[in-house]
């Protein structure tokens, strides 16, 4: 009887890592030309990066962490690594670049464009995704 | 039970003397504030967002709309009065009120929702219209948004006495909600509203003007509190019975705290009303401030 339980419990464990799906990293993003040059309008103060702490609160955390690590709570289920906002390949990018992928998403990054509808809240995230930088 | 003598001419009356000069007072104070605040940038005529968490603070409705094509489905608990402390572990282990419904925007300005709730088995339509919304340099200064809510009593029609219609099982209840959101952290709204049942109990009036005064404030980005003051006017111009000042509803105190995330918002919070839809509320509330008669009550939201 003893040796049937640790058949099962070794069986759940192999068949379970069998599934255990490894996070793949995310491919290359094309970004339209007019958002590669877009200017952000919204000056780098300590008002708006307020505001965008507010909005990645409530909408960016649960994925992309309290500091932009990708490490959120959510992060462990998505297939697609996050990503690391503290990196240099992150701030390599423009304002644009980042507002582009913030807001319109694509696979399983969502497309926020009616729950952040405000242009003022989407620059201000911005702004406050620079503040990751190491 | 005793049918509706309403009288508009009682109801433009207190309009006039009381809620009309009170909106123009405002109106001047915020647009007089609104040249000390004024900003030149593109964001200028924007509407402002965020003014409020989600479409519903505690006991009362805000400004705030579901996004074109979004469901929102509310689960609203209310336990029982505190009063008797551990003995029902401060009411949770009381008989409680429930209420399940379903809100969904139809434009970024209009929603409409369905929702039922356990006393009085009362089922409810509601709809709200954004008409008005503030912009980020103040050049409109307040939200508006205009609320209704019919509720049907589906109980046994033996509870309505004798010469029964189905219109004696229903009850209605306007606003109008104006909102003004000083900063990303603290939000303010007033909302007058207009109470009408067609069948009451005995020496209960059928109709209520009352005005609701709410906030928030933000403590954390994600987590706020906030509280909401309801006052029924009871007034003696307004009387329908003489003598019915014997079964005037009384003032409202909630306050507690809210977490919103992109999908959900929590709501946690104490408050005297045990009704959850307004018009039982506002009309039938016999729960008194000064007596502590306070119960705990969550509210949850989940948008998809």
């Amino acid at each position: 009887m003893k040796s049937i339980k640790v058949f099962i419990v070794i069986a759940i464990a192999v068949v379970g890592f069998a599934f255990t799906v490894q996070q793949k990293k995310a491919e290359a993003w094309e970004v339209p030309a007019e958002y590669k040059s877009m200017e952000n309008p919204l000056a780098k103060v300590e008002a708006s990066v307020k505001k965008g702490k507010m909005v990645y609160m409530k909408h960016c955390r649960s994925c992309h962490g309290n500091t932009g690590l990708g490490d959120g709570p959510k992060a462990a289920r998505l297939k697609t690594f996050p990503g690391d906002f503290s990196g240099a390949d992150f701030h390599a990018q423009s304002d644009g670049v980042i507002m582009y992928k913030s807001i319109f998403g694509r696979d399983d990054m969502p497309n926020y464009e009616k729950k952040i509808p405000s242009k003022k809240d989407r620059w201000a995230v911005v702004n406050y995704m620079r503040t990751f930088k190491k | 039970m005793i049918r509706s003598k309403y009288s508009i001419q009682k109801f433009m009356k207190l309009t006039f003397s009381w809620i009309f000069p009170f909106f123009l007072f405002l109106a001047i104070i915020l647009s007089a504030s609104q040249n000390c605040f004024a900003q030149e940038d593109e964001f200028a005529n924007d509407p402002v967002t965020g003014t409020f968490e989600s479409g519903l603070l505690g006991e009362t409705q805000t400004i705030e709309m579901p996004f074109a094509g979004e469901f929102e489905m509310h689960i609203q608990h209310r336990f029982g009065l505190i009063e008797n402390g551990l003995e029902d572990v401060f009411g949770i282990y009381a008989t409680s009120n429930i209420r399940m419904g379903l809100n969904y925007g139809i434009t970024e300005k209009f929603m409409l929702g369905y929702g039922y709730t356990k006393e009085f088995k009362l089922q409810e339509f509601q709809g709200k219209y954004k008409v008005l919304s503030q912009t980020e340099s103040n050049s409109i200064p307040v939200s508006i948004a205009l609320y209704g809510n019919l509720s049907i009593n589906s109980q046994d029609k033996v509870v309505f006495g004798n010469d029964y219609t189905f219109s004696d099982r229903l009850g209605y209840f306007s606003q109008i909600i104006v909102a003004h959101k000083f900063n990303d952290n603290f939000s303010l709204q007033l909302a007058p509203s207009f109470t009408h049942f067609n069948k009451t109990d005995s020496l209960v009036e059928h109709d209520k003007v009352a005005i609701t005064l709410s906030g928030r404030a933000k403590v954390t980005p994600s987590m706020s509190v906030f509280f909401e003051y309801d006052q029924p006017l009871n007034i003696d111009d307004m009387r329908e019975f003489t003598n019915s000042d014997q079964t005037d509803p009384e003032a409202n105190l909630t306050f507690g705290m809210e977490i919103g995330t992109s999908t959900h918002v929590f709501q946690v919070f104490m408050t005297n009303y045990e009704g959850i839809t307004p018009q039982r509320n506002i009309l039938y509330n016999k729960n008194k401030i000064g007596d502590g008669d306070f119960l705990v009550g969550f509210n949850i939201m989940v948008r998809f």
